[in-house]
């Protein structure tokens, strides 16, 4: 097992948001966007190593990333030109 | 680096001038002092303010005399120009104006703004994008304004002819509003600052924490080029953004505060503003509380946070974590000590950048912007994230000057200030743009205004006298000018229902004591208010509701009362009705007013059928008073013989006759009414003890002085049944004494006088210390 990170950041107005993995819910949430540091929600998952896909879903819109984890990952979710755009990588978030 | 053009001599980077960088030299004398950028004001009253001034001392400002010299070494005549009172043309009720002209100094942004406040509405905002058309001459279209409702701002366009202030002194613009549709307004302003607004800073750290204050912006190698090789502190990036930096003493915060994880959560940094933080107030200020501590509850991936969006008033705290990944320097950096200082210093600055309400570059189009921006995601600028910039940090510290953007600085400098001021408008609501009186010092003052009764209801004709109470809630003395409540110093507006407000204008204009007086914590200074006619008229007389607001102005601050509501009964009898035609005119009022008329025979008239057809009521009191006050005296009328005009009274055959006091029937028409529980109610203790005061001293004068001792003790009971302090009617006891001293008058032990009539202290007209309890 190893650890996946899903960060919600910019754009969150406290709509209900669910954080799927390979179709299943692993959160339900409102999250809203402190925008002094830019994030919302930090969430943990413990997933098996290998191929996943993560799936953001607020109301209409849905961003979808196939993962191939190998290591502890971050995934950054933010609101951006209309959609959601999904950052990821093998270090974790900044804040400031 | 920014550069301007300076006139006649050429291109000079005034940027490197002002950090020490440009040989001065290569500058004429004259330029290196002169620029025009900074805050002019203009006000309804008074010297120019220093706007939002903290209450600390500024230096004075220099005088210039003499014409000023032109940056071609020429001389520049003052242009003579009439400052013509337009301030309705903006807003009612106007108290002064701010200029702020943004076209030279540090990173110039060729904008001009003003800001009118004004009483019982929020402030209003223009912002001109303007360019330079000739010598110290700027002008162009206004692009946004604020709080100037439905029907806008009266103008369209600015043109503004500077006269440059030489070491930050003597300057003054003058501004030429215009619009299409012809109309134009030309006001002059002071120059007051160079800079934009007044922020105090206070840097409170844990023992654990190892903050930076200043770098020098050469320590690192990774930089621009062109960057100025100096030291530079966090006061110095903000005056360059245009604030005029004070600091608080640095503190310490005990590390317990953290709790037992000794990291730090947002209500534990919120609590430790509270308790740490020797400016904190529930209220908007130009104040900051920066907070340097270890680390934050999220670990080491939190640099910073402004914490503060807690509670009613955002922003005033924010906190720098100095052991967080702002200090992961990167392997094999070439100076990794340089790199460390300079991330804390960096991330100080865009830390404190968010209590200022800018929000990051990145989410510029994000909330409620002010106005319509872009997100900026490549923006050298200390609100962006240096690692999220194409290339990384390295690419970022490569090209960053150590400033803000230039929307940004249009922001701090140029927006509605309650968008940018901690404790205003909430985090992110306008960010990156006040109450009228956001901008005073918190629970220095309070200012009141009140009226003698329980219920604020005025009986129909009642001339309205309400009372004004400044009390200093500061801990330490305050010192004020002795006239500051008199009445022609207070600006009083008046609103009734459904009617646009008015400024109440009392009859007289004198020259009055204004020696400063000790104001020690907790002590207050009140005046009575006679509301009731003016130079506009009779402003209270019609039957409903009124709100008043009066203002008050101290070391250049206004100082605003609350709104005070009140109603005006209406008639209770024909009598009333029929008499108001008479009662409420001109000469009535101004003979309330002065408490007496020889002169005017119709309102003396109608003084006296007042006392005649409405016996008991408030307004006979009032009556009684004014036909009252002339008999008790040797009154001197100037006569001048009919048809007579000429240069001078003496040669018209003007001559002073003295009409002899009237004591008897001045005692049989005050006795009953002026020291009476009414009269309290309805003149107001201030009042009636300036009255009862004026006519005793007449009338023992006249040889009454058992009368005048008995009226005085009369007023003294009356005082006692409505808890009025002891050390007032110890005086009024003791003024009865000095007028009856063989003993007529009824004193008795607990009337001992404590000190004689003549030592009370008097401000502008009233007493100071008639306290009720």
């Amino acid at each position: 097992m190893t650890a996946l990170h899903v960060e919600l950041q910019n754009g969150w107005e406290g709509q209900p948001v669910e954080v799927r993995l390979d179709g299943s819910l692993l959160a339900d949430l409102r999250p809203r966007t402190r925008y002094q540091i830019g994030l919302a929600e930090a969430l943990e998952f413990e997933v098996e190593p290998g191929a996943h896909v993560l799936e953001i879903v607020e109301g209409d819109l849905v961003a979808r990333e196939e993962l191939a984890i190998e290591a502890e990952t971050w995934v950054g979710a933010s609101h951006a030109a209309g959609g959601i755009e999904l950052r990821v990588q093998s270090a974790p978030f900044m804040y400031m | 680096m920014t550069i301007t053009d300076v006139e006649e001599v050429g291109t000079v980077d005034l940027e490197r001038l002002l950090i020490g960088d440009l040989p001065l030299k290569k500058i004429p004398f004259p330029l290196r002092l002169l620029r025009v950028s900074g805050t002019y004001t203009w006000r309804r009253f008074g010297p120019p303010l220093q706007p939002e001034r903290l209450p600390i001392k500024f230096p004075p400002r220099i005088p210039i005399e003499g014409p000023l010299p032109t940056p071609g070494g020429g001389v520049e005549v003052e242009e003579d120009v009439p400052d013509v009172d337009h301030g309705s043309a903006f807003i009612p009720a106007l108290l002064f104006e701010e200029l702020r002209l943004d076209v030279d100094g540090s990173f110039p942004q060729m904008t001009a703004s003003g800001r009118s406040t004004a009483l019982l509405s929020t402030p209003r905002t223009w912002i001109a994008s303007i360019a330079r058309i000739g010598s110290w001459r700027y002008a162009g279209p206004i692009t946004y304004t604020d709080g100037y409702g439905p029907a806008g701002f009266a103008f369209d366009h600015v043109d503004i002819k500077a006269t440059p202030s030489l070491l930050a002194g003597g300057g003054k613009a003058v501004v030429v509003y215009s619009s299409r549709s012809g109309a134009s307004l030309t006001r002059v302003y002071s120059f007051t600052t160079p800079y934009f607004h007044r922020v105090e800073f206070e840097f409170d750290s844990t023992s654990d924490a190892e903050p930076v204050f200043e770098i020098g912006t050469h320590d690192h190698p990774n930089r621009p080029a062109s960057l100025a090789n100096e030291s530079l502190s966090i006061d110095d990036v903000f005056r360059r953004a245009g604030f005029d930096v004070k600091r608080a003493p640095d503190g310490t915060v005990p590390v317990s505060g953290a709790g037992a994880n000794s990291t730090w959560s947002d209500a534990e940094m919120h609590d430790a503003m509270h308790t740490y933080w020797s400016r904190f107030a529930n209220a908007p200020q130009w104040s900051l509380w920066t907070f340097w501590a270890r680390q934050h509850d999220m670990g080491h991936r939190l640099g910073g946070i402004m914490f503060d969006d807690i509670g009613p008033n955002h922003r005033q705290g924010t906190a720098i974590f100095t052991d967080s990944f702002i200090r992961d320097v990167p392997s094999g950096d070439a100076a990794p000590d340089a790199w460390d200082r300079r991330m804390r210093f960096w991330t100080a600055v865009h830390e404190m950048g968010h209590a200022f309400n800018l929000a990051h570059s990145w989410q510029k189009a994000l909330g409620t912007p002010w106005i319509p921006l872009t997100d900026q995601p490549e923006a050298r600028s200390y609100m962006n994230y240096p690692y999220f910039v194409s290339g990384g940090e390295a690419a970022f510290f490569s090209d960053f000057e150590f400033r803000f953007s230039n929307e940004e600085l249009l922001f701090l400098r140029h927006a509605p200030s309650r968008f940018v001021q901690m404790g205003n408008a909430d985090w992110f609501d306008h960010h990156a743009f006040e109450q009228a009186f956001g901008m005073l010092p918190p629970a220095e003052y309070r200012f009141e205004v009140r009226a003698n009764r329980e219920r604020a209801v005025f009986d129909f004709l009642e001339p309205v006298v309400l009372e004004v109470k400044l009390t200093n809630t500061s801990g330490a003395p305050k010192i004020v000018p002795r006239d500051i409540l008199d009445p022609q110093h207070i600006l009083t507006v008046v609103s009734a229902h459904g009617k646009d407000a008015r400024q109440w204008v009392p009859f007289a204009r004198t020259c009055t004591d204004a020696r400063g007086t000790v104001l020690n914590p907790g002590e207050s200074l009140y005046a009575s208010l006679p509301l009731f006619a003016g130079l506009n008229g009779w402003d209270v007389s019609e039957p409903g509701e009124y709100r008043v607001v009066a203002v008050v102005e101290i070391d250049g601050h206004p100082v605003r009362s609350e709104p005070f509501s009140l109603k005006v009964a209406p008639p209770r009898s024909f009598e009333e009705a029929q008499l108001a035609g008479d009662f409420l005119s001109e000469g009535v009022g101004r003979a309330l007013a002065f408490a007496g008329t020889e002169i005017d025979a119709s309102a003396k008239d109608t003084l006296r059928e007042t006392i005649d057809r409405l016996p008991g009521s408030r307004a006979a009191i009032h009556a009684a008073v004014a036909i009252a006050r002339p008999l008790a005296r040797d009154y001197k009328l100037l006569e001048i013989p009919e048809g007579g005009s000429a240069a001078s009274l003496a040669e018209a055959g003007g001559r002073v006759r003295t009409r002899k006091a009237d004591v008897d029937e001045a005692l049989q028409v005050a006795s009953a009414t002026l020291a009476s529980a009414e009269a309290a109610e309805s003149l107001g203790h201030i009042r009636v003890h300036d009255l009862v005061d004026a006519f005793t001293q007449d009338v023992a004068r006249e040889g009454a002085t058992g009368e005048a001792a008995e009226l005085q003790m009369s007023m003294h009971d009356v005082f006692a049944a409505r808890g009025v302090l002891p050390r007032v009617l110890d005086e009024v006891a003791a003024t009865a004494a000095s007028l009856a001293p063989s003993g007529r008058s009824r004193s008795s032990a607990s009337r001992t006088a404590s000190k004689p009539a003549a030592s009370r202290r008097r401000t502008g007209g009233s007493s100071k210390g008639t306290t009720k309890k």
